[in-house]
């Protein structure tokens, strides 16, 4: 691929891992709407509230998850979630 | 020595049992492999989880919160989670008896109250002298979510509001299927023993700000810290029954094997016997000629 600057995403539920992926965009609905991540982000701590991750991997593909909650780290290159799904409530 | 018949019997009800217990291993054996998964998909979480609290709430920088706070420990829970069913080996037992060293050492200095999870914990420490706080006892593999959430909001409470001092929790941790490890953890307050030196980025920001970034945090990981003893615990416990009742699979064998080899010889024995007495009659009725 290209020399594209890319990030590494981790998202990670109490269930298991979600999500291991380079990517170089990452969407997710903050605490006041809906946050875009680009490579380079200053470092930012902050909460996901229910809504869609939206991610563009390196190859170019889109991806979506739907998410109840969470917390956000970015740190440099890397972005690594914790969240909270849909239907983790209703398991039994 | 016993007649055939009765060994016949005894052979026929060891294999009875031995059945029963080779069912019982399949049935460990599937709900282990299921335990064994779960715990397996839910480590990276677990794992990575108290780094990021950790990391976290050292970038924030001193933010107090009640989950934090540590205390003189005059009045302490333990939680201490079994199987609610036996036949699993020394599970049960090895993990009480721990408890209970546990329990005599911190009585000493302090009050103790329990919250036993599971029937073992539960009949257990009804015939002992402990204070029980509230127990938890039937089928919690059913319901682990609702039971480390109900948990959790009871022990948060219990120790916002400084009825308790500090919350230890006693379980099996599943290492391998060979042996559980028994371990002692400290629930409350949060642990911030543990300070590694993490890489230091330029000073984040906080959306919004960070008290309640490490609010939300620390209620998450709580809840989910409940739901990840139970579950290691279910997990050991399958592996522990798995292993006991192979054992106990095996043993039926070389006892059936041994009864048998047993049998063999006193059948043979009685028909040397028999023939014996033949023989001696055809002797003694050849002799007088008839």
């Amino acid at each position: 691929m290209s020399n594209e600057a890319r990030m590494h995403l981790r998202v990670v539920s109490p269930e298991r891992v979600l999500v291991e992926a380079e990517v170089l965009e990452v969407q997710f609905p903050g605490p006041d709407g809906y946050l875009g991540i680009w490579p380079g982000h200053r470092p930012l701590n902050t909460f996901l509230t229910r809504g869609e991750l939206i991610y563009r991997t390196v190859l170019g593909r889109v991806e979506t998850l739907g998410v109840r909650g969470g917390v956000v780290q970015v740190a440099g290159d890397k972005i690594i979630m914790f969240v909270e799904m849909e239907e983790d409530d209703d398991r039994t | 020595m016993p007649a055939l018949i009765d060994l016949r019997r005894r052979i026929q009800s060891i294999r009875n049992t031995q059945q029963v217990t080779q069912a019982m291993k399949t049935v460990a054996t599937a709900r282990f492999k299921k335990a064994h998964r779960q715990v397996m998909e839910k480590r990276p979480f677990w794992h990575a989880f108290p780094e990021l609290a950790m990391s976290l709430s050292r970038a924030a920088g001193g933010v107090w919160h009640p989950f934090l706070e540590i205390r003189p420990e005059k009045r302490i829970e333990v939680v201490v989670i079994t199987a609610d069913k036996g036949l699993c080996g020394a599970f049960n037992s090895n993990l009480l008896s721990n408890a209970v060293n546990f329990l005599q050492q911190k009585k000493s200095a302090a009050e103790v109250e329990i919250i036993p999870v599971g029937r073992k914990a539960s009949l257990y420490f009804k015939r002992h002298e402990f204070h029980i706080d509230r127990s938890y006892a039937d089928r919690i593999e059913r319901r682990v979510p609702e039971v480390s959430l109900e948990l959790a909001r009871h022990l948060q409470h219990r120790f916002v509001f400084k009825e308790v001092d500090a919350v230890y929790v006693v379980y099996n941790e599943f290492k391998s299927i060979l042996a559980p490890k028994i371990t002692v953890d400290r629930l409350l307050p949060l642990g911030a023993e543990s300070i590694a030196e993490t890489p230091v980025y330029l000073q984040p920001d906080w959306e919004p700000e960070a008290r309640k970034i490490i609010d939300y945090l620390l209620r998450f990981y709580l809840k989910y810290q409940l739901q990840h003893y139970l579950i290691e615990s279910q997990a050991a416990e399958q592996a522990a029954r798995m292993l006991a009742m192979e054992n106990a699979t095996k043993n039926a064998e070389e006892l059936i094997a041994d009864l048998v080899l047993l049998l063999n010889k006193m059948r043979q024995a009685s028909i040397t016997r028999e023939l014996l007495e033949i023989q001696t009659a055809v002797e003694a009725l050849r002799q007088q000629g008839v």
